[in-house]
């Protein structure tokens, strides 16, 4: 077997098997032995299985190993969300999404690390410690699904899944170098995902290039009849995508996310992809969308509001941590302040304040109005442009501790992935170049919903021009 | 002094779906502590809630039933309270947007009760309290109830427990509910203030809970309505609480005040999209609903009621009184061609009675409509006496069984023909010479006697009124 | 401006402990981000639609048959603590 199996990408190594070059337990091996050898540094994974094939129809990924965050229930597994409240939970259920790779005959590989319960955008969060960014150890991996997206970096596993709630998907890619997608609100099921923000979650597809995000889309994307918001629509085969032809396609630049507090070189590389994507034939348009600037406020509202609700089933009743008390009241309190991190607890009390009486209208009725009007900023841009192409982040990835002590600062970090997820529209983050420090710097698309099929193209058409998604760490190299 | 009372009925009812209302798990009430659980209804993490078709119907049918105004668009919101029988620590209901609002119910004679509003929510598990812990059986979680709402407009303990008694009934007639009171399928709290006569503003409300009966309900108003007289007669204030009813001791004492105010922070449930109710669903509604309790009752007194010799008010109550008797009453007088009269004393009398032995279950009952109309139309006729009709009928009703076959067998079929009588006249006048001679000197009751006789010797077979005709022409021959 | 009696309130509501110092830190928090969030009312929102979602679907609805996966048993064996089939906890004062 090939010592560069590794570099391959997952629909490359899927083929292989399908066409017999490759042996499905020896290609699972050979991940687990980069884990076992990489992932003490990065400590991207919080649980590896033991190799479990299943039967796979005749699926173009059948026997690709794949990573799952934290957060996403497997049957008869531990379910954490890094957090020390679930810490010895079993999941009595197969997620949709879990399902469905099951049923492709994918390797589920283990469960990737996380901010606790997705809060947060460091993979600092967690009960288990940080994950490490693997192009520079001192930094963070983004988060909330850092975990899955170092390990993808890294060359862990070929791909991931992770959920993206304000950017969690999107910011670890951007930090890592490798292509995050958070597909439109309702296109792939919610059904075991571990509720964040449950107008805003969706599951996305963490890999190293466009053709793999197209065929993992094609496996987990589609309505289920376990969650009600799931879509309808027809899911176009979105391999079908996979056509390096953009002429004519119309990009919206948005001026409001290329205002200060950017990094320049995050803006050289962005001017770099635009040009890419003009030689390509693709006509670039300014645009506007006026109400950019409220999308932090109104996100943290909104998430932490359904959070608050959503973590009250933590209780220490029916499964999980308990901290006993002969009083009931006690218990509740005491599970719960040993069980939640700082950040979850922060999150639960704004949620709990904003929607407590008295504070309702203020906070949360005002956040779902403007919700309204950053959605039709969106609806208004889309009658004129095909996709929005901005920065990710504005920074690339900050040290571990740079911000833990000021969450505020960490919330703003996300402003330019917070407003897909109000809108519901699909959105992805690319490698479109490095720091002069070596690292990775991230481009986003957003598309019109269930538009996913534009963002492939474009980001197809871009890889087919640019090397950046084939750098790997130097880690990766050992 | 004269008080008004004031009372507000908040009924929570439980739809007879075979599904919970957001996941599938079994509503039945015969299952071991916590058989019918998964992990959406005990709130495990991932879970998401999918809404049962069923209970939107039966839900809308009620709200069409009481006469409300359907709000076309509606949407879940979640009520947010820390209990351990509710797994999420929020319960799926509806707040802002009910299924129904401002509807009503006339309640026979004529009272009309309004409906402030009609909705969907989920009920919380069951606590099982023990020795120094409790217990939590979750096969109650997620069944869905709804819960009706009056506005604070009846008057009476006595109207309250009719309204109780109605709106059951009506529930019942629309197959939406068993609201059987005592599985807990119908729960009922109340609210009541007093105030001077004539006086505008409303007086200091009181809510009581834990009424295990629709009598529980009435008691404890009376007794809560007599309490409260009693404070404002000497001049106390009535102070705002809510107070427990208890059965036994028949007195309401306060509920102890929880630490912390409510606070539920109702928000709209994100896990669920709106729902659009539309003509098509409600024409479906409205097409099961057959004929309403109020409906049925005017019908009947005035088919079978406002004439000479028609039935009573009380008894038509009666006959309406289960959807299934009443359709039972009408198919039997359409097979009697219209003799409702002898029908209804027949199902009032004989029928209830057996019926009533074994707790009026009429799931229980094997007679059909065709085969009681023929008991009946039997008896009138004379082919068989009372008793024997009471006979034939326990046995098609228990046992099921054509009629004539049951009579031929248990040789219940009256002797009216003269000759098969004149054998047990002959012995009965040849035994009783002293009744003869009774007769014979004016005593004309003493045939009654001989009567009697000839029924003993025939087994009851005799046609008494036949029988006796042609005593008194044999006694009268012999005088001559 | 979150002060400690807010943050009791919402910790009460909340149902978590919290520690007097963290009760500091946490009111200081708070306050900071909800004045960030204040800049929400620099928006006249007067007659704007609320939006409570991104839903793409309505009448998601499910047919009243019984789905029994029993797993009552896996999650029974997930119960901190149980007797007689059910879960068990401290004492409910009612």
């Amino acid at each position: 077997m090939s010592k560069d199996l590794f570099k391959l990408g997952a629909a490359d190594i899927g083929r292989a098997i399908k066409e017999s070059k490759l042996d499905r337990r020896e290609v699972f091996s050979s991940f687990c032995e980069r884990i076992d050898k990489i992932d003490k540094q990065l400590k991207s994974f919080v649980e590896v299985y033991d190799y479990f094939s299943y039967q796979g129809n005749d699926s173009s990924l059948q026997g690709v190993p794949i990573a799952v965050k934290d957060n996403i229930c497997l049957e008869a597994r531990r379910i954490t969300c890094a957090s020390r409240i679930l810490s010895s939970h079993i999941s009595v259920y197969d997620a949709t999404v879990i399902r469905r790779l099951k049923k492709e005959g994918l390797t589920i590989v283990g469960t990737t690390n996380m901010d606790e319960f997705a809060f947060g955008s460091s993979t600092e969060n967690s009960c288990y410690g940080p994950t490490k960014n693997p192009w520079d150890l001192e930094r963070v991996p983004g988060g909330s699904s850092g975990g899955s997206a170092a390990a993808v970096a890294a060359r862990l596993v070929p791909f991931a899944l992770g959920s993206d709630t304000g950017g969690s998907i999107r910011q670890p890619a951007s930090f890592c170098g490798v292509v995050g997608f958070k597909p439109t609100y309702g296109r792939v099921s919610r059904f075991g995902l571990v509720a964040f923000g449950s107008s805003l979650d969706q599951i996305g597809p963490i890999t190293t290039n466009f053709v793999d995000s197209a065929h993992l889309l094609n496996i987990i994307c589609g309505f289920d009849k376990y969650d009600s918001t799931t879509s309808k629509k027809k899911v176009p085969d979105f391999t079908k995508f996979l056509l390096p032809d953009i002429k004519g396609v119309k990009v919206g630049i948005p001026k409001e996310y290329y205002g200060k507090g950017i990094d320049p070189q995050v803006n050289s590389a962005i001017q770099e992809t635009i040009n890419i994507l003009k030689k390509e034939g693709a006509q670039i348009t300014a645009v506007s969308l006026p109400h950019t600037e409220y999308a932090v406020a109104t996100y943290y509202i909104i998430a932490p509001c359904e959070a608050s609700s959503n973590l009250q089933r933590f209780d220490g009743i029916k499964y999980g941590l308990r901290e006993p008390s002969s009083d009931l009241l006690e218990l509740y309190k005491k599970t719960r302040q040993e069980g939640f991190g700082d950040e979850a607890k922060r999150r639960i009390f704004i949620g709990t304040y904003s929607l407590s009486s008295g504070y309702y209208d203020a906070y949360y009725l005002r956040a779902l109005k403007v919700r309204t009007l950053i959605k039709k900023d969106f609806d208004d841009v889309f009658r004129k442009v095909d996709v929005i192409l901005t920065p990710t982040s504005p920074l690339a990835a900050f040290k571990l501790g740079e911000k833990t002590k000021d969450p505020l600062s960490m919330y703003l970090s996300d402003a330019f992935t917070i407003s897909a997820n109000l809108a519901g529209n699909c959105a992805v983050s690319f490698p479109c170049g490095f720091t002069k420090e070596n690292l990775p710097i991230g481009a986003q698309l957003i598309g019109r919903a269930f538009d996913e099929g534009a963002l492939i193209k474009m980001g197809f058409c871009y890889q087919q021009n640019s090397d950046y998604h084939k750098r790997i760490p130097p880690i990766a190299l050992q | 002094m004269n008080y008004e009372i004031i009372i507000g009925l908040e009924v929570h009812v439980q739809l007879s779906t075979a599904t919970k209302a957001f996941c599938g798990c079994s509503t039945s009430f015969e299952s071991s502590p916590n058989e019918n659980i998964c992990p959406v209804c005990c709130g495990y993490p991932g879970v998401l809630p999918v809404f049962n078709q069923r209970a939107l119907q039966l839900a809308l049918r009620v709200c069409l039933a009481l006469n409300c105004r359907v709000n076309q668009r509606i949407y879940f919101e979640r009520k947010n309270y820390f209990y351990p029988d509710l797994p999420k620590n929020y319960q799926i209901s509806q707040y802002k947007l009910p299924l129904g609002e401002d509807g009503f119910m006339t309640v026979p004679p004529g009272k009309k009760v309004w409906i402030q509003r009609v909705h969907i929510e989920e009920d919380a598990g069951k606590l099982i309290h023990k020795q120094g812990y409790s217990l939590i059986d979750l096969n109650r979680t997620g069944i869905p109830l709804l819960e009706i709402v009056t506005l604070p407009d009846i008057n009476s303990p006595q109207e309250a427990f009719s309204y109780l008694n109605f709106l059951k009934l009506t529930l019942q007639y629309i197959d939406v509910s068993s609201c059987d009171m005592e599985k807990g399928y119908l729960r009922c709290d109340a609210n009541i203030s007093l105030k001077e006569k004539g006086e505008k503003a409303l007086g200091t409300k009181v809510e009581l809970k834990n009424m295990n009966s629709f009598r529980g309900v009435r008691d404890a108003l009376e007794y809560e309505s007599r309490r409260q007289a009693a404070c404002l007669e000497r001049k106390q204030p009535i102070i705002q609480e809510t107070r427990l009813w208890d059965e036994a001791e028949k007195k309401s004492v306060v509920m102890r005040v929880k630490e912390e105010a409510h606070d539920y922070r109702y928000f709209p449930e994100p896990d669920l999209a709106d729902f659009v109710v539309d003509k098509a669903m409600i024409e479906n509604e409205k097409k099961s609903i057959e004929e309403l309790p109020l409906d049925k009752y005017e019908r009947f007194r005035k088919e079978y009621g406002l004439r000479d010799g028609g039935l009573s008010d009380g008894e038509i109550n009666t006959l309406i009184s289960n959807k299934w008797l009443a359709n039972f009453f009408e198919a039997s007088v359409k097979e009697a061609k219209g003799d409702f009269k002898n029908v209804a004393n027949w199902i009032l009398g004989p029928f209830l009675e057996i019926t009533n032995s074994f707790g009026g279950d009429y799931s229980m009952v094997y007679i059909t409509p065709t085969r009681f109309a023929k008991i009946v139309s039997y008896f009138v006729e004379g082919k068989i006496n009372n008793l024997a009709a009471k006979r034939v009928l326990a046995i098609c009703l228990k046992d099921g069984g054509g009629v004539d076959a049951v009579i031929e067998r248990e040789g219940l079929s009256q002797v009216s023909s003269h000759d098969g009588l004149y054998s047990y006249i002959d012995e009965a006048v040849s035994q009783n010479p002293e009744a003869v001679s009774d007769f014979l000197q004016g005593k004309r009751q003493a045939v009654m006697f001989l009567v009697g006789q000839v029924m003993k010797k025939s087994k009851g077979k005799a046609n008494p009124k036949v029988a006796k005709e042609l005593l008194e022409a044999r006694l009268k021959n012999q005088a001559k | 401006m979150v002060n400690k009696k807010i943050v009791d309130y919402v910790a009460a509501l909340a149902r978590i402990n919290v520690s007097e110092e963290e009760k500091e830190h946490l009111a200081g928090q708070l306050s900071d981000i909800l004045a960030y969030i204040d800049k929400l009312k620099e928006l006249n929102v007067d007659g704007v639609e609320t939006t409570r979602g991104a839903f793409s679907e309505e009448n998601i609805l499910r047919k009243d048959i019984v789905d029994d996966k029993k797993l009552s048993g896996s999650i029974m064996k997930n119960a901190p603590s149980q007797e007689e089939g059910c879960f068990k906890i401290p004492q409910v004062i009612e």
